[in-house]
């Protein structure tokens, strides 16, 4: 973990400077002696560039060996798999509706990790939508995105 | 005697908003709720009451909160269960539980295991109740005469102790605070209106909520690692109502560590940065150092499950008294309460007991209830919870994907905020395989407003000078502390060396 925990730092480091950069454009006193909009952002982005330097610091001299990110290959294949599905089913909720995504993202997901297993996968795809839709719609009157089919 | 009077009748009347029957059940889902997200490898009980969050949207703040508060102390009963049947600990603050737990239901005592963990944490959330009941109306009174520079101090302690008292490094829980700071900047400037931080998105200028912020970084971040480990729970025998009850000989041997544990756990709590899963290892070690029989410990002795499952309970109540009275969360799961406080319009913090004591005190009386309900539940259902947890990991951790995404969608119906959960969560997951603790990010995106708010006040009197955070007594001992905090733990090495040298 030395190597990520170098370049994590480095990230930081970078993400400091730009966030530095982004408070000088605002205003650091809105008059005398008052702090403007600029002042808590530019002491949080120095703030973050100490921890940064720390943590780089500290990845230098940790004597431990590098760690794979992974536990196996398996592992990488299934979070990524996770992710991917994941930010389909966002895309997927303007043209399809919250309610429909849902579903079909279960019945993928389910069908890859549980094969074979079709009645929980179906159960899961039908009622799970159903549930939502009775808790957020009905109970809480939260207006779900619809889809072309209309719900 | 005139302030217990005071409080006595106080919780008289939260008894009576406890209660009512709208307000049991909502407990009754809390604690039910909280033993499973306990249970359950993969997700903690701040995920647990982020993603239940949403659900609180329409509901009145007391019934809100007793559910929150039912998860939140639920979640450390619930944590013992998997430790001491899987020897997969469902908390980090269950994970000592697994030493002595697991090893007891090898041999076929995991029903006493059980039974103590229950009684212990029972024990010890009536002990922390008792506590929050007596002590946290006269910190709040004290805390009535703050102004802005005390507030700021307070909160700079907050912080420091967070830093100083965190069990990953140092610089990884200030680079998690000022991420979270970094966040709590975003969108419209609280004094002179102005956009910041927004990079000239439109999306951005009404902020990041908490709620993004929480759901994102502890659920979606939990799921991502739950789901790379693929944990897969494979039971021990799991013991019959009949086979619960300790021998004589067990009971003898846990009094004491329950005792201890509690004490220990409620002052360790009450610290932020402290939290239960801390108060579980120290209560462990303490066991550990005053037992005589030492050599014991990790081969199923009692009294590492009795100590540390009292302790982190106890550390639970503890987190209540610097939020209720301060308004400052002790814990990762206090925070996320604190933000469903901010939500409901409620500020946390000393004119809560003033304006809302039936909010207060409901609360109060709901955790006397709760644990009355947990200690019931975690003894005669335990087989009813191990049929739930053999359900299927995919199942459970595509539930809280979609819990998550409809969570983040239905507080500002907009699909921005999911897309803010996403990449959050995948914050939240780099977070934890690097090791930066993921709390005090949302402590800060919580807090973050009110500290601005508060410096920029105290520097707006003080015409811009500093000197008013040293101007009154209680400032001076705060900052005094804040510098004591994190000065003592790296110097105190070097103190030892020299003091055994001389």
């Amino acid at each position: 973990m030395r190597r990520a925990e170098q370049i994590s730092a480095v990230v930081l480091f970078v993400l400091s400077v730009l966030l530095g950069r982004e408070a000088l454009h605002l205003s650091y006193w809105a008059g005398p002696h008052v702090p403007g909009p600029g002042f808590l952002p530019f002491w949080v982005a120095a703030g973050l560039m100490v921890g940064a330097v720390g943590v780089l610091v500290a990845g230098r001299r940790n004597r431990e060996g590098d760690v794979a990110w992974f536990a196996n290959r398996e592992a990488r294949a299934r979070l990524l798999f996770l992710a991917l599905l994941t930010t389909l089913l966002v895309f997927a909720v303007w043209p399809l509706g919250m309610l429909l995504a849902i579903g079909l993202y279960l019945l993928i997901f389910l069908m890859i990790f549980m094969p074979g297993r079709w009645a929980i996968i179906v159960i899961m795809a039908v009622v799970t939508p159903l549930a939502v839709h009775l808790i957020f719609e009905r109970w809480l009157l939260v207006p779900l995105p619809k889809g072309v089919f209309g719900f | 005697m005139e302030h217990l009077h005071t409080v006595l009748n106080h919780l008289l009347m939260g008894f009576g908003v406890a209660l009512t029957p709208a307000n049991v059940l909502y407990g009754i889902v809390g604690v039910v709720f909280g033993t499973f997200v306990g249970a359950m490898p993969g997700i903690g009980a701040p995920s647990g009451i982020a993603m239940l969050l949403p659900l609180t949207f329409g509901m009145n703040p007391t019934s809100g909160i007793i559910m929150l508060a039912g998860i939140y102390y639920g979640s450390q009963y619930g944590g013992s269960i998997t430790s001491i049947l899987v020897n997969v600990p469902g908390e980090a603050s269950s994970v000592v539980t697994c030493l002595d737990g697991y090893q007891m239901a090898l041999k076929g005592r995991a029903g006493a295991a059980m039974a103590v963990a229950g009684v212990g944490s029972f024990v010890a959330g009536t002990f922390g109740t008792i506590l929050i009941m007596l002590m946290a109306m006269p910190v709040a009174n004290f805390a009535l005469r703050f102004g802005p520079a005390e507030e700021f101090t307070i909160f700079l302690l907050a912080f420091t102790c967070l830093i100083s008292f965190a069990s990953e490094s140092r610089s990884k829980t200030l680079v998690s605070i000022m991420l979270g700071l970094v966040i709590a900047t975003v969108g419209i400037d609280p004094f002179l209106g102005r956009s910041r931080m927004t990079f000239g998105s439109m999306d951005l200028m009404g902020g990041i909520d908490f709620i993004t912020v929480a759901i994102g970084i502890f659920g979606l971040g939990e799921v991502l690692i739950g789901f790379e480990e693929n944990i897969k729970m494979q039971f021990t025998k799991v013991p019959r109502l009949r086979e619960v009850f300790p021998t004589v000989a067990e009971w003898k041997a846990s009094y004491w560590p329950i005792i201890r544990g509690s004490v220990l756990g409620f002052c360790v709590g009450a610290v932020p940065g402290g939290g239960a899963t801390v108060a579980s290892f120290l209560s462990y070690s303490l066991e550990k150092q005053v037992s005589r029989h030492p050599e014991k410990f990790g081969t199923g002795a009692i009294e590492g499950v009795a100590g540390p499952e009292a302790a982190n309970n106890s550390a639970t109540a503890g987190a209540m008294i610097p939020l209720l009275s301060l308004g400052i969360p002790g814990s990762g799961s206090a925070a996320v309460m604190m933000g469903a406080f901010m939500m409901w319009g409620l500020r946390p913090g000393p004119l809560l007991f003033e304006k809302d004591p039936q909010f207060v005190w409901g609360l109060i009386a709901s955790m006397y209830i709760g644990n009355v309900l947990l200690l019931f539940l975690n003894v005669a259902f335990i087989p009813a919870f191990v049929r739930i947890l053999r359900l299927p990991f995919p199942v459970m951790m595509s539930l809280v994907v979609i819990f998550c995404l409809v969570g983040s969608y239905s507080f500002g119906t907009n699909l921005f905020d999911v897309w803010t959960m996403l990449g959050l969560g995948v914050l939240g997951y780099l977070m934890k395989k690097l090791e930066f603790p993921q709390a005090p990010l949302v402590f800060a995106v919580i807090l973050g407003p009110l500290i601005e708010v508060s410096f920029r006040q105290a520097l707006t009197m003080s015409r811009g000078s500093l000197q008013i955070f040293v101007a009154s007594p209680v400032s001076v001992c705060l900052v005094m502390a804040a510098c004591l905090v994190l000065a003592v733990p790296p110097a105190w090495p070097l103190v030892r060396r020299v003091w055994r040298k001389g």
